[in-house]
């Protein structure tokens, strides 16, 4: 797609999106509405869209199911150069909710879905006994030279 | 279904015989399958007479007639002549309620303006074609163009045609006995599964989905095909392919879940 479609169209190249919801299964429409509304936005390929819709879905059912009760999942979006840029993280009590992050069919999907996804924990400043989950991803509009 | 009106019961009448003779035959008469496809292909008009009465109300022409067809198999299989009715009374309201469920599947909001279920159609049929001409599949600005219809059309419709997952959390409707055979086989499981860490879990699972939830699965995270590859190889559209996708990986989470 050209530079001239995405500038009259208002491509957010640059801009972060970001969107704070409970860590819980029944809100991650709202996450998957996010990611499609920015993603068609800025002119993405169909194919892309759609499998964008699915590793958000499995990137952010992830971490809601390690998250602790009444932790927020917070979601940032970024769209550079036609690359999709998604970063998700949210609280977890101890190791044991890190172990599968990472792992499994779903963790197969991520990757197959994807360019480039990472799992990440670190633990949180402002609370020394709990963990930040994080799970980023990119991934190329197709067509795109990479 | 007591009127005979669209589809004639006695364009039909010859099937009601060949259900007589599947009756008359064992159960585990190896011949039985190949009757049964026979009725199933004499059917097909019917699929394609009850899709059409569908058509235009937001979901593509072809996805209707692959739904219709799943319904015929289904109306073929659970069948009884003994109940004295004729097949085509039974099967029209089958094949119907199939049609309905996927719909309901797809959840369209009634709210959904005529206008952008209309064009979210037009946006599945264009799509097939333009994904044929660019290798790859559209973006919304070439959807717009291809239409002479504005941008942010075209962007309601998308994304109104994608609320449908919203409603989709449900397992799939596993009670589809002898779906369509798909011509492509999608190899070994127990290879392809090689990378997976938890696949004693998985392979059982997967090996029990409907048939072609499987093939778009494998064809998808382990043939590597793009969505669009996948609609054409399969014979739907790609709006079909990511809503099968989706439900599929939701239906396999939960499962996992339930087997620990």
């Amino acid at each position: 797609m050209s530079r001239a479609h995405a500038e009259e169209f208002g491509e957010q190249t640059g801009s972060e999106l970001e969107l704070r919801l409970p860590a819980d299964a029944d809100q991650l429409f709202l996450v998957r509405a996010m990611v499609t509304a920015i993603a068609t936005q800025n002119d993405f390929d169909l194919d892309t869209i759609a499998d964008l819709r699915l590793a958000v879905d499995e990137a952010a059912t992830r971490l809601v199911r390690a998250a602790l009760p009444e932790a927020l999942l917070r979601c940032r979006v970024q769209v550079h150069d036609r690359e999709f840029v998604f970063s998700g993280s949210t609280s977890a009590g101890s190791d044991e909710a890190v172990g599968g992050l990472d792992q499994g069919f779903g963790w197969h999907v991520l990757r197959t879905l994807t360019d480039e996804v990472s799992a990440h924990h670190a633990p949180d400043p402002e609370d020394g006994s709990r963990l930040i989950l994080t799970i980023d991803f990119t991934r190329r509009a197709e067509g795109t030279p990479g | 279904m007591s009127r005979h009106s669209g589809p004639d019961s006695d364009e039909y009448s010859d099937v009601n015989v060949r259900f007589e003779v599947l009756a008359a035959m064992t159960p585990d008469d190896p011949a039985r399958a190949t009757v049964r496809a026979e009725i199933v292909e004499r059917c097909l008009p019917l699929a394609e007479h009850i899709a059409r009465r569908f058509t235009g109300r937001g979901e593509p022409h072809e996805d209707l007639v692959q739904v219709a067809r799943v319904g015929l198999v289904n109306a073929v299989n659970r069948f009884d002549p003994e109940r004295g009715t004729e097949f085509v009374s039974f099967a029209v309201p089958t094949v119907m309620g199939e049609v309905r469920r996927h719909f309901r599947d797809a959840g369209w909001a009634l709210r959904v303006p005529r206008r952008t279920k209309e064009l979210h159609v037009a946006i599945g049929k264009v799509t097939g074609v333009l994904s044929q001409q660019l290798g790859r599949s559209p973006t919304p600005t070439e959807i717009a163009s291809e239409l002479g219809v504005s941008r942010a059309d075209v962007n309601e419709a998308l994304l109104a045609g994608n609320a449908y997952q919203t409603t989709s959390v449900d397992a799939p409707g596993t009670e589809r006995p002898g779906a369509p055979p798909l011509a492509e086989s999608v190899g070994n499981l127990d290879s392809a599964f090689d990378t997976i860490d938890n696949r004693e879990a998985l392979r059982p699972l997967v090996a029990a989905l409907p048939e072609r939830e499987r093939t778009v699965l494998m064809l998808r995270f382990f043939g590597n095909l793009t969505q669009t590859q996948i609609a054409e190889q399969v014979g739907v559209s790609q709006m079909h392919v990511s809503r099968i996708l989706a439900r599929t990986l939701a239906s396999l989470r939960a499962a996992m879940d339930e087997s620990g």
